[in-house]
């Protein structure tokens, strides 16, 4: 620290306390022989002292009750989340008793693994349906790179809240030539270079909303078997989407989950399940119903979850995990690179639940039960 | 964090609104202090603090306690801040220049207790108002590198945590922020009587 304009750099930091050692030594025997620099400290003192003896400004009234409100709100709202994100349980066979037997679908929002395509044209890459409320600049960022221009195309497709996720998917269709893409955990490389492009956002300051969707719709039919090809190929044309998790279910013995059901084993309960686009699953309802009939046909509320604000947690929850493991890389010890993986792990789960909910966001989840007569 | 607090930790994370109300309660004016430093006005600040607590209510249950829960507590704070100025920027819609509002009741009450003479109540307000002033005047990051250590106390380190920056970027903000604060109250050195800061 030899010249004044050195010493004077680190005024704040020998104040405040922040000089190792022997950089305070340099800057006490510097300021001991300039008057000047001696002076410039003094009065940077002054002003450190001013700023640092300001006094508080008080909570404005009513701060803590409007506070206490919000936060009982989301404790109750986070409650709920819990309870959708899972899959909900198959509805108690007693339900099914007061159904004449037919087919039972039931749309949920759950946790879906993993999507293989019926029909192998479903036609986005697994981030067109995101929807985000976008400040302007966004959109011009995500055009820099081309690796990231799926998410640009559908941030300009997205103008809609709602059934957002629906108009990604068709315009992907127009613009991309059918360019279909099965969505897969092991698409990495896809996955981590979308979500750096998303992290780009957050940082721009976009919030990122997430809508879970559900219904319930139930069909009358004679033969389960017959029925579960019909509504196989209704799902295929409507672009529906088998999930791989539940495909092996088919043909599984109902068990009413306290056992105690006069109709326990005397169904044989198929179920399936499968994803639409919002717009996919209404035109799949109409052909399920000119298919079997209206009268054979219940279509349930289609429940809208809104998984902001669980999801956006997350994401907040990823950057903590980013920064605690960027701290931990710095002190470069064996005994980090432990807790270092287990973060990592940790985050990774994280992710995962991100991606579940960006998915289930942009898809309707369908899970269908079919019950013999 | 003492055995109270981690106890009050565990309790948050399991989603109990009254502990962690009790958790953050002596944080509440930091916090909406650093806001109001940051967004430049008082009702924007409560918003913003409330938009803060509630991420970090969210947020909680994964909060690892590898850094200290203020630092955490601040970094959030922060985000949601900066966040907002730069949703504005992009909207271009409102000023950021607002002048700092300045609460008469705690300054009428801090005067009291000081027992301090009428006139010498008013020059510290006068006081008060320029360096608000000059603080709002500075460039976001240096306003908020500087609040973040002379209002919340942190850190070089930790300030370079919350900010995501490297620490001589913490350092140099500050010291360009305070040298910023001194020219521009050097020219108003009337004001500036020292005796009124302890």
């Amino acid at each position: 620290m030899k010249s004044c304009a050195d010493v004077r750099e680190n005024i704040s930091a020998y104040v405040d306390g922040e000089l190792s050692a022997d950089e305070k030594i340099s800057f006490e025997e510097h300021i001991n022989s300039c008057p000047d620099c001696k002076k410039e400290l003094d009065e940077m003192m002054q002003i450190i002292r001013l700023c640092s003896n300001m006094p508080l400004q008080q909570l404005p009234e009513g701060f803590r009750d409007e506070l206490h409100e919000k936060l009982t709100a989301v404790a109750a709202r986070s409650k709920n989340i819990e309870t959708i994100g899972k899959p909900r349980k198959i509805p108690h066979a007693k339900t099914f008793a007061s159904i004449a037997a037919g087919i039972l679908l039931v749309f949920i929002g759950g946790s879906i693994v993993r999507y293989g395509l019926l029909s192998g044209n479903l036609g986005a890459k697994n981030d067109a349906g995101n929807s985000y409320q976008l400040a302007e600049k966004s959109s011009e960022t995500a055009a820099d790179s081309g690796e990231d221009q799926h998410i640009a195309f559908s941030l300009n497709a997205d103008s809609t809240e709602d059934g957002s996720a629906a108009a990604g998917i068709q315009s992907m269709d127009n613009g991309e030539a059918n360019q279909s893409l099965t969505y897969k955990r092991s698409n990495d490389n896809n996955r981590s270079s979308s979500a750096k492009a998303r992290s780009e956002y957050n940082a721009l300051g976009v919030t990122e909303t997430a809508n879970c969707k559900s219904s319930e719709i139930t069909i009358m039919a004679d033969e389960p078997e017959t029925a579960v090809e019909t509504v196989t190929e209704l799902a295929s044309a409507n672009n529906g989407a088998m999930t791989d998790e539940l495909a092996g279910y088919s043909g599984v013995q109902d068990s009413s989950e306290d056992g105690n059901d006069a109709l326990d084993g005397d169904e044989t309960r198929i179920q399936l399940q499968m994803v639409f686009s919002q717009d996919d699953y209404k035109s799949f309802t109409n052909a399920v119903n000119d298919a079997f009939g209206a009268a054979n046909v219940q279509i349930g509320p289609f429940i809208t979850e809104d998984m902001t604000d669980k999801l956006n947690a997350l994401i907040e929850q990823t950057e903590i995990y980013d920064n605690d493991i960027k701290e931990l890389q710095k002190e470069n010890s064996e005994s980090n690179e432990k807790k270092i993986q287990k973060l990592k792990k940790e985050k990774e789960e994280i992710v995962r639940q991100i991606e579940t909910i960006r998915l289930n966001s942009d898809f309707v989840t369908v899970q269908v039960n079919i019950n013999e007569r | 964090m003492d055995q109270n607090e981690q106890l009050l930790l565990e309790k948050a994370k399991a989603g109990d609104v009254a502990a962690f109300e009790e958790l953050i309660e002596a944080y509440q004016k930091k916090v909406y202090n650093l806001a109001l430093r940051i967004i430049g006005n008082a009702d924007d600040a409560a918003d913003l603090a409330q938009e803060a607590f509630i991420r970090i209510f969210k947020a909680i249950s994964g909060f690892k306690e590898q850094s200290s829960f203020s630092t955490w507590v601040y970094r959030i704070t922060t985000n949601v801040c900066l966040d907002e100025i730069r949703r504005r920027k992009n909207r271009k819609v409102i000023s950021l220049d607002e002048e700092i509002h300045v609460d008469d009741g705690d300054l009428k009450r801090q005067v009291v207790s000081d027992e301090t003479g009428p006139d010498e109540a008013a020059e510290r307000e006068e006081l008060r108002r320029v360096v608000n002033e000059a603080i709002s005047s500075l460039p976001v990051e240096q306003r908020t590198a500087i609040t973040l250590r002379d209002l919340n106390g942190m850190s070089y380190e930790q300030i370079a945590q919350i900010l995501n920056c490297p620490a001589g970027t913490v350092k140099s903000r500050i010291n360009r922020a305070r040298q910023a604060l001194k020219n521009v109250l050097s020219a108003k050195r009337e004001l500036l009587s020292w005796d009124y800061v302890k």
